[in-house]
């Protein structure tokens, strides 16, 4: 299975993340430090982050994916001595970002420049009653795009991380109790990335 | 067997690049030569409003001296492999690590990151490319060496050398790199290895003072070029003022611009005002303040200005925002704030300090302005979502009247894709840049496309109007070139065909390619 068919497979409507081929392919795609915990980095203060967050933690203790968490302020993440603190605690790992626009770009830069690669990253729009994620990843030659309700947004995108880890997909608990668009009302914007350090 | 690769050099057969790689292996190690896709990652495009493709290239190689990237050249003269050098790759808006054209080899050289010297006396270092301006921050730091440096707003994670060689700018009275570069180190496209200005000279120690040497001044030909590799430089470091006097002047509507510049570039040119002036308009000011557009505007189309107005009236944001700082003793700087105070009070401004300031712009720029990194300018990214961004940076003099014209113009063409102006002007000692950050969401197709339309309607109209580029994205380097005329560009052919006949060093970087 290729790269492409392997993440359409997993944004597909009910398929995602129960194809045991799906993880199969995870696996040989990016299972580098498997036994590792992987750090889900989120950013504080951004309540579709703190939701994001919150929902990939069910999803993978449910996929059997070690993991920790770890939420940081945009003061933080905007600085360069904090954010290689937090990429040395996982050298040879996988870290996981949730973070705004800003952070992002920051995360990732200072993580290319110790040569770690970002194998999977998506922007998330959100709007008043959906989301809508672009996923880039290394393999496809262009972005994926799909939208889901606001309430089950956190879902798929979160069994998308743990597919790509290649954890063992299995059904998840509740939703996070975290309010979507909470806070202004207003559109707003994250992006959540795969790095392999 | 040949390996099945998605991005190879133009002309380049599968078998002969797979003999090529076989060959750098051999002298880098494995472990240096990367071809393996989901590694290449780092040296992708992103801010570049065009499909991946166009700029995915085919291998990185991370060689740590000079004596590795010249064994390299000959392995690429042999096969004619295009190799795309970068010290950092961190030039965001212009472009970031991808190469120049698909299939090009990235040649990263982040391992050749030695501060080799720094002279206290003569406030001189000598640095390679992998050295970031953090890096040299710390080591000035735990050295306790009163030194400063210049560097620009993507501080903490660019280089000096990268950004000398594109010819970047920065916010101390260093802030022209270029000019406060002292000698190279260049290993050229056949390994000869270059040093220029006193550095050709056996035994010479004059290498990092004395610009020029005898004969013609080769420097200037290995920036915004692929003439050779740049694997050193010196540079000047500023002493520390005794007394450092940062500020911001706020102005409440846009017209005053023309007044602004009148009154600051007699300040300029008299050095009375030593550091690049920059002059941040609302837009600018916001995003790193930091407000969300969203939160005033989510309508089709460029934000109204009457969003504008209320978004500085909230966050007590000027029109335009002047920064600019005194370096000199108390004694001067007490001299010349009233010179300050008397301009600010005669072209109707209010003087903010960090005493009665709380905002997050204010404390950024004043630390670029002494040199020290930070992070600070990237809240841009947040101001629209998506976190797209490419830098339009005309040039014009330093006349309030060019201002309002480019200002103007840009705003339209903006408007015209639903772009935000977004945008700053930087007073040099007679020049401005004008810097203009064409944010738009990445994540959106239809977006990027506009924002690529966009900037080539930018360059298209200013250029008729005679305004060129000083740097630009990547993706551009070709129009930007040919807005220059064809004398010029014959010229450079000229001389990449005498320096790099293989036409391997970065071919298409800045619009020169045989």
């Amino acid at each position: 299975m290729d790269r492409r068919n392997f993440i359409k497979s997993l944004t597909a409507s009910g398929v995602l993340g129960a194809s045991p081929m799906a993880s199969q392919a995870a696996g040989e795609l990016f299972n580098t430090g498997a036994a590792k915990p992987v750090l889900i980095v989120g950013q504080s203060g951004l309540p579709q982050a703190a939701e994001l967050v919150a929902r990939l933690g069910q999803v993978f203790a449910a996929a059997g994916i070690k993991q920790l968490q770890v939420m940081a302020s945009s003061s933080e993440l905007a600085r360069y001595g904090d954010v290689t603190a937090l990429l040395d605690r996982v050298p040879g790992g996988r870290v996981i970002g949730v973070m705004d626009d800003a952070a992002g770009v920051i995360f990732q830069e200072l993580a290319a420049a110790r040569g770690a690669a970002c194998v999977l990253s998506t922007h998330h729009r959100f709007g008043a009653e959906e989301a809508r994620h672009c996923c880039s990843s290394v393999g496809l030659e262009s972005s994926i795009v799909w939208s889901d309700p606001l309430p089950a947004h956190a879902e798929r995108i979160s069994r998308l991380y743990a597919g790509t880890l290649g954890g063992q997909a299995s059904a998840p608990g509740p939703h996070a109790a975290a309010t979507p668009g909470a806070g202004s009302g207003a559109p707003a914007s994250l992006v959540s990335f795969l790095i392999n350090t | 067997m040949t390996t099945k690769r998605k991005a190879l050099p133009k002309g380049i057969a599968a078998g002969e690049f797979d003999k090529a790689i076989k060959e750098l292996k051999t002298i880098l190690g494995g472990e240096n030569v990367v071809v393996d896709e989901s590694r290449l990652a780092p040296y992708n495009k992103i801010m570049m409003p065009v499909p991946n493709e166009q700029h995915a290239p085919s291998a990185a190689i991370t060689p740590d001296s000079v004596e590795q990237i010249q064994s390299v050249l000959k392995v690429l003269n042999k096969y004619k492999i295009p190799v795309y050098p970068i010290s950092t790759g961190k030039n965001l808006g212009y472009g970031s690590a991808a190469p120049v054209q698909r299939g090009q080899i990235v040649m990263d050289l982040r391992r050749m990151n030695k501060i080799i010297s720094v002279d206290p006396d003569l406030c001189t270092a000598l640095v390679e490319p992998g050295v970031t301006y953090q890096q040299l921050y710390d080591y000035l730091q735990e050295k306790k060496l009163p030194l400063w440096f210049s560097c620009p707003a993507p501080s903490a994670i660019a280089g000096p050398l990268g950004n000398m060689v594109d010819r970047g700018v920065g916010y101390t009275p260093y802030g022209e790199h270029f000019l406060f570069s002292c000698g190279m180190e260049v290993v050229m496209a056949n390994s000869e290895v270059l040093r220029t200005g006193m550095g050709s000279m056996p035994n010479s120690n004059t290498w990092q003072v004395f610009k020029w040497g005898y004969g013609p001044t080769l420097d200037g030909i290995f920036t915004q070029s692929n003439y050779g590799i740049v694997t050193k430089m010196g540079m000047w470091l500023m002493p520390a003022p005794p007394d450092f006097r940062p500020f911001s002047i706020q102005y409440p509507e846009e017209t005053d611009i023309t007044k602004i510049v009148e009154a600051l570039r007699p300040l300029r040119i008299a050095m009375v005002i030593p550091n690049a002036v920059v002059i941040a308009h609302a837009l600018w000011e916001a995003p790193c303040t930091p407000v969300k557009r969203a939160d005033y505007y989510t309508g089709p189309g460029a934000i109204p200005d009457e969003a504008v107005a209320r978004i500085r009236k909230d966050h007590n944001i000027g029109a335009w925002n002047v920064y600019a700082a005194l370096y000199g003793t108390k004694e001067t700087n007490d001299a010349n704030w009233k010179i300050i105070e008397a301009v600010a009070a005669g072209t109707g401004g209010k003087i903010v300090t960090r005493e009665n300031s709380t905002s997050k712009a204010l404390d950024y720029r004043f630390d670029l302005m002494k040199g020290k990194p930070n992070l600070g300018e990237f809240g841009l990214y947040n101001w629209r979502g998506g976190g797209g961004s490419i830098w339009f940076a005309p040039v014009s003099q330093a006349k309030g009247s060019e201002t309002l014209k480019q200002m103007k113009m840009a705003k339209d063409i903006l408007a015209k894709y639903g772009f935000d102006y977004v945008g700053e002007f930087i007073v040099g000692w007679r020049d401005m840049h004008h810097v203009i950050d064409l944010l738009y969401d990445r994540s959106d197709e239809e977006q990027t496309r506009k924002a690529n339309a966009c900037y080539d309607e930018l360059l298209h109209t200013f250029a008729k109007e005679g305004y060129g580029m000083y740097r630009a994205n990547t993706a551009f380097a070709e129009k930007v070139a040919a807005t220059y005329g064809p004398v010029k560009r014959s010229v450079e052919k000229k001389l990449k065909k005498a320096l790099d006949p293989n036409n391997i060093l970065a071919p298409g970087r800045c619009g020169i390619s045989l």
